[in-house]
């Protein structure tokens, strides 16, 4: 192979360039890529989410739900619901409800309201009818991998609150009546 | 011997590496396609973690359901999903939508809007993602980028300082300099540097990662129900209607009995004089009640 002189100054300052051109270009490429290392970790396929059935009783992925009696409006019931994420990641948890039940007694779905606690996270002020129209997330997210609620262990991660109300403006009855009505919760890897 | 053989048959292996990755790089870049690292297991078997994805924007006509796609995230921007469109959803007037799932998942994704596609997957290579990710970490950039940068400015360093040495003018007469035995290259090793810096940093800069989002099975509480019931305000003895006071006393027509009727919490209120009617019966007196408060009758026999 021939070989041609190249003064070594220019070819040095060359590779200089070239060496600080890659540091540079890696490294921002890598920094800017930053906020999503970090959800990255993830080497397990599955995904698995549970709730608590007391009839059984353990964990299974339907359980019957909440019948909620004697609610004054404007005052509320709050019913716990416990989960288990049985799977190898993480999973952040929403709540929908597919299908809009029969009421009678009230207009307004809106009026129809859910606030959902758990310990050390914010509440979150949802209703039926954002409920019905989209996925809803659950406080505290992500339920991390193996977490299981507990009802003898309150605040444990997996405990949620949720407190049902209806707005008494909303009430053209004396009798509100609402369901049956299923809510799907659903794990999403962050 | 065997060392030089085993070193120029490395060389020559990742140069052939080399030479293949950029030549993906730049026909994706050409025809307008780009780089994508898997990083997530929801389309396994079809996509492992850690492959490299190349996918292509194609028209909205083109795609149809079993296509794997590539969209942005709809809860977080910043990050793309690869999964496998179940449905097209063309509803008239209203803009279309897709649905997509993961092949390991067992429910499908939120729905997108077909402005969120980025591409369809066009073809993979196993395990390439991951090297691109190695290189992203923080010992990755030690190991593959800056230590190797380091030595060759060192190694750079040295061969100038020698080519300077070896230029010195007092070097005695009949004295031969040292002559470095790197200081000559070769314009093709000089080029394959220049082109292993630029397909490293091409493929950094351009290969962005993807997601195969994770997926879990829905957890259902059945058959919910709500039973509230209104309550009822106390019963008044008077709500919005007049109070009448019936008085039976011995008032007379020169002793009336004084009736004072005087409610709380602003209400209105009335009073008078009961005359007399004969010995009998005297009525006075009216009062309006709206809120249930109690009406506090005072009567006063003169």
């Amino acid at each position: 192979m021939k070989k041609f002189k190249i003064n070594p100054l220019l070819r040095s300052m060359g590779i200089f360039a070239a060496v600080a051109a890659l540091a540079t270009g890696v490294t921002f490429a890598a920094l800017n890529n930053q906020a999503t290392l970090s959800s990255t970790t993830l080497t397990s396929a599955t995904a698995s989410l549970k709730v608590y059935d007391f009839s059984v009783p353990g964990f299974e992925s339907t359980a019957p739900g909440f019948t909620i009696t004697g609610l004054v409006p404007g005052t509320g019931v709050t019913k716990t619901a416990y989960f288990q994420n049985d799977g190898g990641v993480p999973l952040a948890i929403t709540a929908h409800v597919p299908t809009l039940p029969s009421s009678s007694g009230f207009s307004g779905w809106q009026n129809l309201t859910v606030d959902i606690t758990a310990q050390g996270c914010n509440v979150i002020n949802t209703n039926m009818l954002a409920l019905n129209a989209g996925e809803v997330d659950l406080p505290c997210n992500p339920l991390a991998a193996g977490a299981a609620g507990n009802s003898n262990t309150p605040n444990t991660p997996g405990n949620y609150d949720f407190h049902f109300d209806v707005i008494p403006a909303s009430i053209s009855g004396s009798q509100v009546t609402v369901g049956p009505f299923d809510i799907v919760f659903t794990g999403t890897q962050p | 011997m065997i060392w030089r053989y085993a070193k120029k048959a490395l060389i020559v292996l990742a140069l052939i590496g080399l030479v293949g990755v950029s030549g993906l790089g730049i026909a994706t870049k050409i025809t307008g396609g780009k780089l994508l690292s898997v990083q997530t297991g929801s389309m396994v078997p079809k996509i492992r973690k850690g492959d490299l994805v190349v996918v292509k924007r194609v028209p909205i006509s083109q795609l149809k359901v079993g296509d794997v796609i590539t969209f942005i995230n709809p809860t977080n921007q910043k990050e793309t999903i690869t999964h496998r469109i179940v449905a097209i959803n063309m509803t008239p007037g209203t803009s279309h939508t897709i649905t997509t799932k993961g092949d390991a998942n067992r429910l499908a994704d939120r729905s997108i809007s077909v402005s969120a596609v980025v591409g369809k997957m066009q073809y993979k290579v196993p395990y390439l993602g991951h090297v691109l990710d190695f290189v992203r970490k923080p010992l990755g950039l030690v190991l593959i980028i800056y230590i190797p940068a380091l030595a060759v400015i060192i190694e750079e360093l040295k061969r100038l300082s020698a080519y300077y040495r070896s230029q010195q003018p007092y070097v005695a007469a009949g004295y031969e300099p040292h002559k470095h035995p790197k200081d000559s290259h070769s314009v093709t090793s000089e080029v394959v540097k220049f082109v292993i810096v630029a397909v490293i940093t091409f493929l950094l800069v351009f290969a962005v990662r993807t997601h195969a989002l994770l997926r879990s099975n829905p957890a259902t509480l059945r058959g919910n129900r709500i039973f509230a019931t209104r309550t009822v305000p106390p019963v008044c003895a008077t709500t919005g209607n007049s109070t009448n006071v019936s008085i039976t006393g011995a008032g007379g027509s020169d002793t009336p009995n004084n009736v004072n009727v005087s409610n709380s919490n602003n209400q209105s209120s009335s009073s008078g004089n009961a005359a007399s009617n004969g010995g009998g019966t005297a009525t006075t007196g009216n009062a309006s009640n709206t809120n249930c408060a109690n009406i506090n009758i005072t009567i006063t026999n003169h």
